[in-house]
């Protein structure tokens, strides 16, 4: 539970390129890994918090996300059911926000999952959700570069066991 | 390339692959391209979460086997991978039909003015076309026929069997009165009574002066002017109950019979909902319960469709704000048990007229669809996906919205028609949000004066509602040809791009409809009587 001090409080980030930002501690703690990592330092303001997996391009993008769902609810802890629905709709503002390039989709999807914001996660998975859904597998090799390392014999085997369900 | 030290790609990673590979916009048949990919994303496509996920969309309409014992937590990739894989093995039975075209296996005509028969003892022997219709039973084995008689009100049921023709049981009743407004009426399969058929009809009359089912019970002054609403129940056996037998007050503009509108509903546990003349009151009736109240439509209130569903009435509404100058369409749900709460009791001259406001029903809740054009929104289809093996059960209300509407959506589509898919779940007597926001991504090719020219959806007319197997139905204004296309019933989210047309050239100028239950396409054309039905695998 954040008190009115924590929401006036500053939090610096050093990015993995020595670059320095100073945000607001609502902004920096939708991230889990920044928030346990505040806690771990305790009342310390001048201590910045290194985040050496991610570039200050990629750390801005983040923070301009966080900065927007600064007020949103905590996320819920993770089910201990593994199939929970995804069942997420992406808003317009994150829909308009994740139209970026490949690389920088993807830079946010790790920095996502490392920094643990959740919700940003979500919105980039299903961002590659709706990019592959029914494409074949050469077109998806394609878009992101993806070396086939079947043999062909491999590769006949697994089409032949699903034939019957063949592109319907 | 800029990067940080952590790998490339995210799609090298398997905890977001996973995460990938469980959105629900990801099918069985994705995963099963997914998988050929390369080793990795293999490896991640065969992960019993990714087939958990898979598993845990299934409904009892694909998966009816599922034991509700069955903790899908608890099954290991293989399991859940065999119980999918049978499922969309089923599925791809009943719905392989042949990519070009699509043939009825038999079809059925049927001529409603043949029913009528000279010894039936009405006055006139010729019924105007407009006052019969029909209604085909789940399953379309059955059809019931309803014919009256302008100039009076004459009753005139006929029960079916289609498939031989045969008819299997007939009622007849005359109601004496001088404005004959048509019966609405509504059958379905008894729950109480294995086997047979509970047809329920709704009959307004003025004047009424002699014999028919209103003869006794109805006060002298009821007679006079006045409009006399007769809910009946009858059993294919031939039983008969009437229900609820009540004075209408302020019969407004019912000599125009394009005013007239009772729409009748029946409910699964005995709850008849009819909706009043001039679309002014809706009647609620728990005839189980001799239990009865009037709603009271608000000025600015128009109920378009309304259907039960489990143990609530769903209402597509339109509702002017006068403020705001606007109308807006809105998804209404009102359970059954609210209304009737503290109703009156059938019978009882007590608080005869317990009129309740719409907007006031305890519990009511309403979810605005997004469209500022309600008169070109057409309801696609509502379902109910049932899950029995994991206690789910939610009510999908599925809408076509034309194109002018795309705009208002939060992402809209580039081109085509949109579904709106709400979800109602059951459970918490709520509509969520919509949930899917989807599009229908086919165009056809069609051959039109020797030209061939591309047809996208938004040009398809008619809509039926959808099959059981996912598919419905739309006509061509150029040729005035039926397509059918698929919808893809085991995804719900998915929606498929295969648009055929059946060999028969079959010309539909009016509404036609699927048989839910049976993918019976059936429809009336209005000039020659003709009922139209067509059978498919």
């Amino acid at each position: 539970m954040s008190t009115t001090e924590d929401k006036t409080r500053k939090v610096k980030l050093v990015t993995s390129d020595n670059e320095e930002f100073e945000v607001d501690w609502e902004v920096a703690t939708r991230s889990v890994l920044i928030k346990h990592m505040l806690e771990d330092i305790g009342e310390s303001e001048e201590q910045a918090i290194p985040l050496p997996n991610v570039t200050a391009n990629v750390l801005k993008k983040v923070l301009e996300w966080c900065e927007h769902h600064r007020k949103d609810p905590e996320p819920a802890p993770e089910s201990s059911d593994d199939n929970r629905k995804r069942t997420l709709e992406i808003g317009d503002w994150d829909a308009k926000f994740i139209q970026v390039d490949q690389e920088m989709l993807f830079e946010i999807i790790l920095a996502a999952n490392y920094l643990d914001i959740k919700a940003l996660l979500d919105v980039g998975c299903k961002t590659v959700a709706n990019m592959i859904k029914g494409k074949q597998p050469e077109e998806i090799r394609k878009m992101f570069n993806i070396v086939n390392d079947f043999t062909p014999e491999e590769e006949a085997q697994i089409k032949k066991e699903n034939e019957w369900a063949e592109d319907r | 390339m800029k990067s940080t030290s952590v790998p490339d790609s995210p799609l090298q990673l398997d905890e977001i692959l996973v995460q990938i590979f469980c959105d629900d916009i990801v099918q069985f048949h994705d995963i099963l391209r997914f998988e050929r990919v390369c080793k990795l994303w293999y490896a991640v496509a065969g992960s019993g979460m990714v087939w958990r996920s898979l598993l845990s969309r299934l409904d009892d309409d694909h998966a009816p086997n599922l034991s509700p014992l069955v903790n899908i937590n608890l099954l290991n990739a293989f399991e859940a991978r065999e119980l999918v894989t049978k499922a969309y093995r089923n599925c791809a039975r009943r719905t392989s039909y042949p990519a070009s075209s699509m043939s009825p296996i038999y079809s059925r005509e049927i001529s409603l003015p043949d029913l009528i028969k000279p010894d039936d003892a009405l006055e006139e022997t010729q019924c105007p076309n407009g006052y019969m219709t029909y209604q085909l039973l789940q399953g379309g084995d059955y059809m019931l026929v309803h014919c009256s008689v302008k100039g009076g009100l004459a009753v005139n049921f006929e029960l079916l069997h289609v498939p031989t023709g045969k008819s299997i049981w007939t009622y007849s009743d005359r109601l004496r009165g001088n404005v004959a407004v048509p019966v609405s009426f509504t059958a379905s399969y008894s729950k109480n009574d294995a086997g047979k058929i509970l047809i329920a009809s709704v009959a307004i009359m003025s004047f009424v002066k002699d014999s028919g089912i209103c003869e006794s019970g109805i006060n002298a002054s009821h007679t006079d002017g006045c409009f006399v609403l007769v809910l009946q129940l009858r059993l294919s056996t031939g039983e008969c109950e009437v229900v609820l037998r009540t004075r209408i007050s302020e019969p407004v503009g019912i000599e125009d019979e394009g005013n007239v509108y009772h729409a009748l509903v029946l409910s699964d546990d005995g709850i008849l909902v009819a909706m009043n003349y001039d679309r002014k009151q809706i009647l609620f009736v728990d005839y189980q319960k001799s239990l009865y109240r009037w709603v009271a439509l608000e000025t600015h209130t128009d109920v378009q469709r309304m259907f039960t569903m489990d143990d609530a009435l769903i209402c597509i509404v339109d509702k002017w704000e006068e403020v705001l100058a606007v109308s807006t369409t809105n998804v209404v749900v009102i359970q059954l048990n609210d209304v009737l709460k503290d109703a009156s009791q059938i019978n009882s001259s007590k608080s005869k007229h317990q009129v309740l406001k719409f907007w006031d029903i305890t519990g009511i809740h309403s979810q605005p669809i997004p469209s500022s054009y309600p008169e070109i929104l057409r309801l696609l289809s509502v379902r109910t996906f049932r899950a029995h093996w994991r206690g789910e059960s939610a009510t999908h209300i599925t809408l076509l919205v034309m194109p002018e509407d795309i705009s208002l959506l939060a992402h809209p589509p580039e081109s085509g028609v949109s579904v709106l898919n709400y979800i109602w779940d059951a459970n918490h007597s709520n509509i969520n949000a919509v949930k899917e926001t989807c599009r229908l991504r086919f165009v056809s090719k069609e051959d039109v004066g020797g030209f061939e020219r591309l047809v996208p959806p938004h040009n398809l007319v008619a809509f039926s509602d959808i099959s059981q197997s996912g598919w419905c139905t739309a006509v061509s204004p150029w040729t005035n040809k039926l397509h059918a296309f698929t919808i893809d019933a085991l995804g719900r989210q998915e929606l498929g791009n295969k648009l055929y047309s059946f060999d028969d050239s079959i010309l539909l100028n009016g509404p036609h409809h699927l048989d839910y239950y049976s993918d019976v396409l059936h429809y009336l054309d209005q000039n020659s009587g003709i009922v139209h039905l067509y059978y498919f695998d």
